[in-house]
């Protein structure tokens, strides 16, 4: 029997509209940028803000998938609002028979499963599924794992290190220092990881390129390591209604500079994995 | 009626340490947590003593200065290389080796420009101290005076222990030196 599509027409719409401009590339020549069981592990961090941290993981799910990207969403986040459930709740189908995995199916594009680990660790032992439950993502095959942790340095210190994090942070200097701390733990814990940052500006400030500069000096200097630079994400009313709305920002029509910016900042997250022409 | 001290040589180097370890407990107000830990092969710590908001980890020269200073290091690599067994040995009620880590350097004397040398090549907390024993070996009186220099006045090695708390970083380790560094290069 044929599948039907778990969205609503209006749902369709607006992940024609999301898909204007995507890689045209289908999904098996996507997975094939990665050897199998060689998926990309991106974990993101905003000490200051776990909504902001979702939200950007929601976001980056989505711009993943729009280049035929399969995605898993481990979230570990024990705040109810800042779930990923909670942030793609609009767009969100829940598996009816566990309680612990829901995916996000647009159409023509590849699943994005969530995997909602809550306080536990990756590493604990979790009880075998049930007979009707629905079949365990296949992380082998997967191609981008991102990671929604807690709102604790513990989490770095103590989970498996990821490929890569990217630190969102206020350009003010207790952030900036936080973030500097974070780095610092994630350098310890994984000196192989990347490191990207991202600065959470409201006011979208013009000098936040001098305040990376300086920020990145300090981190080669004690660290002998360098950090990306991602961007600068202002903000904007779409931004508060994405989360309002429980719809990821990049699926909500009408110009938003958040939005685009987001997208940019996500692009070039990704380059490496996609094709330049893509990334425009 | 006025009296002269005269220095005096002790050749006990234990009794040297003891002397000194009376001075930071009741001079400096550090508690004494273990003498002599360590060893002499991977790095060993003369003193090591904590306050509220931090470990220090005491070297004390009684010879050359450049093996102190050695020691001191090889001291502060061991100590970082095994905490996680200190943890283990000592309660947490005993000492807490979440706290940042400080080195403290007694000697009798220091190179001018040694603070600046430290300053510049050292990602450590230091503080050094320079001390002469006077009297007689069995009647000693220790006089200590801290070492600094106008690059590295005291008020710098401020302590950040609440910022790091209410930032919930204190698991990052960031010294106090460090984070007087980082807020001087964001400012600069």
């Amino acid at each position: 029997m044929k599948e039907r599509p778990k969205l609503g027409r209006g749902l369709q719409d607006v992940s024609r509209f999301f898909l204007t401009g995507a890689s045209q590339q289908g999904p098996d020549q996507a997975q094939a940028l990665f050897v199998h069981g060689d998926n990309r592990s991106i974990c993101v961090c905003c000490p200051a803000s776990e909504m902001i941290q979702a939200s950007f993981v929601a976001n980056i799910a989505l711009e993943l998938a729009r280049h035929r990207f399969p995605v898993i969403i481990r979230d570990f986040s024990v705040t109810e609002e800042a779930r990923l459930s909670t942030l793609m709740h609009a767009v969100l189908c829940q598996d009816e028979r566990t309680t612990d995995k829901a995916f996000v199916k647009l159409y023509g594009l590849p699943e994005i499963a969530i995997q909602d680990k809550g306080p536990q660790g990756l590493t604990e032992e979790r009880e075998p599924p049930g007979p009707d439950a629905r079949p365990v993502v296949d992380e082998d095959s997967a191609g981008f794992i991102l990671v929604n942790p807690s709102a604790s340095l513990d989490f770095i210190q103590e989970e498996k290190p990821c490929d890569e994090y990217v630190v969102i942070t206020r350009t003010d200097e207790r952030s900036l220092l936080q973030c500097y701390a974070y780095i610092k733990v994630i350098h310890e814990r994984s000196f192989s990881s990347k490191v990207h940052v991202v600065f959470d500006d409201e006011d979208a400030g013009s000098n936040n390129d001098a305040v990376f500069k300086k920020l990145s000096r300090f981190i080669h200097d004690h660290l002998e390591f360098t950090a990306d630079f991602l961007g600068s994400l202002p903000r904007d009313e779409h931004f508060e209604r994405s989360i309002t709305n429980q719809r990821p920002l990049v699926l909500m029509s009408g110009a938003s500079v958040t939005k685009d910016t987001l997208t940019r900042i996500c692009s070039r997250l990704l380059e490496g994995y996609c094709g330049q022409e893509e990334m425009i | 009626m006025m009296r002269f001290l005269k220095p005096v040589n002790i050749a006990d180097s234990a009794h040297i340490i003891r002397i000194c370890a009376q001075w930071l407990s009741q001079g400096l107000g550090l508690r004494i947590v273990e003498y002599r830990i360590g060893n002499s092969f991977t790095g060993s710590i003369d003193i090591l003593a904590v306050d509220k908001g931090k470990i220090y980890l005491v070297t004390i020269n009684t010879g050359k200065l450049s093996d102190a200073l050695l020691g001191a290091l090889t001291g502060y690599r061991w100590y970082l290389e095994n905490r996680e067994f200190l943890a283990r040995v000592y309660q947490p009620s005993e000492i807490d080796f979440t706290l940042p880590a400080m080195l403290i350097i007694l000697s009798p004397s220091f190179p001018a420009e040694i603070n600046s040398i430290l300053q510049h090549g050292l990602k450590a907390d230091v503080r050094l101290f320079q001390y002469v024993i006077l009297g007689s070996e069995n009647d000693p009186d220790i006089y200590v005076e801290e070492i600094c220099t106008s690059d590295a006045p005291q008020g710098v090695t401020q302590s950040f222990e609440g910022l790091t708390q209410e930032l919930g970083i204190e698991k990052a380790g960031l010294t106090d030196g460090e984070i007087s560094e980082f807020l001087m290069a964001m400012r600069a």
